[in-house]
């Protein structure tokens, strides 16, 4: 084929179909613009999403939210009506007044179950709500339908504010991922899913309450991937037996987490952004850390860099981590400054060093292990740690702005890194309320170049 | 009869402009169209692909191959694909039609998802400049389509 010929005019339609199926429902609409060969091709994609926020815009009146969701309804009601192949491989629902329409909705959930769907989402939730809210009253009202039980062909499952009987999940033998969320989950339950689906490796769990604590156990677990997001738990504990874990994510309130047994984890990300109190829990988090110290990618908040070197070891961990890559979600208050130097210095094969400054808690009444100046902490209080002298090549800096707390740990990296290749800085494109723009944030980055480099080949990347 | 390694014997391919091939058949059976025609006991030899031409015969050969290899993990064959898939149009089109032709679905997958990436997250007006697609429509056809879907372009 010549360099200069369109392909789309020579591939069979089914293969068109193919490719458009791999693209978001919005982007494969946005294809009906292109030519007219292009112009219904997308209306046979075999990944439909049906999403009310799409139609809906919030900061609408109520009157007005109630048209747009009207016209939403026609939508879908029109779009399944026409559609005419046999196959749909992904559905996703994503509609917060389900209630009031169950008609439509279970008729929509059996065109899916009909079109033999592998991967399944139903999102009743409504996007207003408050994800920290501790209010448990979001009970679900919409129940899954009982067909939806009998489809074993089922891949991926998604429900969000859908009530289901747990004692019916039993047949889902090719169930790989499941993700429940908005939705009350005791931890018998929890261990019955992960016994009625055997061949699980994605589990997802967001404001999920009425747990006890989690225990994510069962026999010839074969979970890869673990995401806890925002779950009230009566125990703040945490129990994992999966040996093929490779991934965890989670976020809420600070919690004791117990790996029984041996684990591969590869990845992990922490936040603790639920607690509003400094208390001295920084033995908690040693223990944590000690858990997980063979990951090779780490990520922690905030909350982590100040409580962290509350414990009776403030300095570094023993034994040290294995991480190569860090990223610390950071405000650059001088309060975090112990929990970074701690990171560094139990990091010793560190190669590359992401911190991505975003808004946070920082405690009032945060006590330093030691006694200690903001601008000389990183000139006077540390040492040159392993990494910066043999192993940390690049250290990037999302929404860089220039503060005094940014320039210092940096002169820290730029005059210490001896083996530093790229110094990557991302300049804010936030307006701060004390006057400050990208233009002044640019002039800021410019002050790092007088800097003495200890690592020659160092080049700063500004953008 | 087993298609382990080490009893897979030889296959000889032939391409469309008369290159022949040769294949061991644990890999070529990756091609569900070779496959049945094995199975079937109807495998000539050479086998005749008369869709398919040899640098491409040879391109979809080093896939299957690849993905053969029962000791590839699944990163690394990930990695490897993401390699693999890094070709021009040309050649891209030409692995589409040959996957379609000896129905291997997951080269076929591998391809269709490339070239969905190439259209993802890109204005109509850069897609077309990307595949040389020619808007045949009038500017008022054009603004009508996008009224009609409305909340996709906005």
């Amino acid at each position: 084929m010549a360099r200069n010929l369109n392909m789309f005019t020579y591939l069979p339609t089914h293969i068109i179909i193919i490719i458009i199926s791999f693209l978001p429902f919005k982007e494969a609409a946005r294809t009906s613009v292109l030519s007219k060969q292009w112009r219904n091709v997308w209306r046979a994609t075999k990944s439909l999403e049906f999403n009310e926020t799409s139609f809906v815009n919030q900061d609408e009146s109520v009157e007005n939210q109630e048209v747009q969701r009207r016209s939403f309804l026609d939508f879908v009601r029109q779009w399944i009506m026409a559609y005419n192949e046999p196959i749909v491989e992904n559905f996703r629902l994503s509609f917060s007044r389900a209630t009031n329409f169950p008609a439509d909705v279970e008729k929509w959930i059996a065109f899916a179950i009909d079109h033999r769907v592998k991967s399944l989402s139903l999102d009743f939730s409504d996007p207003t709500w408050d994800e920290e809210g501790v209010e448990n009253n979001r009970v679900a009202l919409f129940e899954l339908p009982f067909y939806v039980y009998g489809h074993r062909i089922l891949e991926s499952l998604k429900l969000f504010s859908c009530k289901f009987q747990v004692s019916e999940f039993k047949n889902f033998s090719t169930l790989t991922s499941l993700s429940l969320g908005w939705v009350e989950l005791t931890t018998p339950s929890l261990k019955a899913f992960l016994v009625g689906c055997p061949l699980l490796e994605t589990l997802s769990l967001k404001n999920c309450w009425n747990l006890e604590f989690l225990d994510i156990s069962a026999p010839n677990l074969r979970l890869t991937s673990l995401v806890i997001n925002k779950c009230f738990l009566d125990i703040n504990s945490i129990i994992i037996t999966a040996p093929k874990l490779r991934s965890l994510v989670y976020s809420g309130a600070l919690c004791r987490f117990n790996f029984d047994g041996p684990h591969c984890m590869r990845e992990a990300a922490l936040d603790f952004g639920f607690e509003t109190e400094f208390i001295e829990w920084g033995d908690l988090l040693y223990d944590i850390l000690r858990e997980i110290c063979c990951v090779d990618v780490l990520t922690v908040c905030s909350y982590v860099l100040q409580v962290l070197p509350t414990g009776e070891e403030p300095l570094s961990l023993s034994p040290r981590m294995d991480v190569k890559h860090l990223i610390l979600k950071t405000t650059m208050h001088e309060n975090e400054f112990f929990g970074i130097s701690f990171l560094l210095k139990s990091c010793p094969y560190l190669e590359t060093l992401t911190i991505e400054i975003l808004p946070g808690r920082i405690f009032e009444d945060y006590v330093p292990p030691y006694d200690f100046e903001a601008h000389t902490f990183w000139t006077q209080n540390v040492l040159v740690f392993k990494c910066l002298q043999k192993t940390l090549k690049v250290v990037e800096i999302k929404g860089f702005k220039g503060t005094m707390n940014e320039l210092r740990l940096l002169k820290y990296f730029i005059t210490c890194g001896r083996a530093m290749k790229r110094l990557n800085l991302h300049i804010s494109r936030e307006e701060g309320t004390d006057g400050g723009n990208i233009d002044l944030y640019f002039r800021n980055a410019q002050i790092l170049k007088r800097f003495d480099k200890a690592s020659k080949g160092m080049y700063v990347w500004i953008s | 009869m087993s298609l382990s390694p080490s009893t897979s014997k030889m296959l000889s391919l032939k391409s469309s402009d008369g290159k022949v091939l040769e294949v061991e058949e644990h890999v070529a059976v990756l091609c569900e169209t070779i496959k049945s025609l094995v199975e079937d006991g109807c495998a000539d030899s050479p086998i005749p692909l008369a869709n398919v031409d040899g640098a491409t015969l040879g391109n979809v050969m080093e896939w299957c191959k690849k993905h053969a290899d029962q000791k590839a993990s699944a990163d690394d064959l990930e990695d490897w694909d993401a390699e693999f898939v890094e070709r021009d149009q040309g050649e891209l089109y030409h692995l589409i039609m040959a996957a379609n032709y000896l129905n291997i679905k997951g080269l076929l997958d591998l391809i269709c998802q490339k070239v969905a990436d190439m259209i993802k997250g890109k204005h109509p007006e850069k897609i077309r400049e990307i595949f040389n697609i020619e808007n045949d429509f009038t500017p008022e056809q054009q603004e009508q389509i996008r009224k009609d879907n409305s909340w996709a372009f906005e």
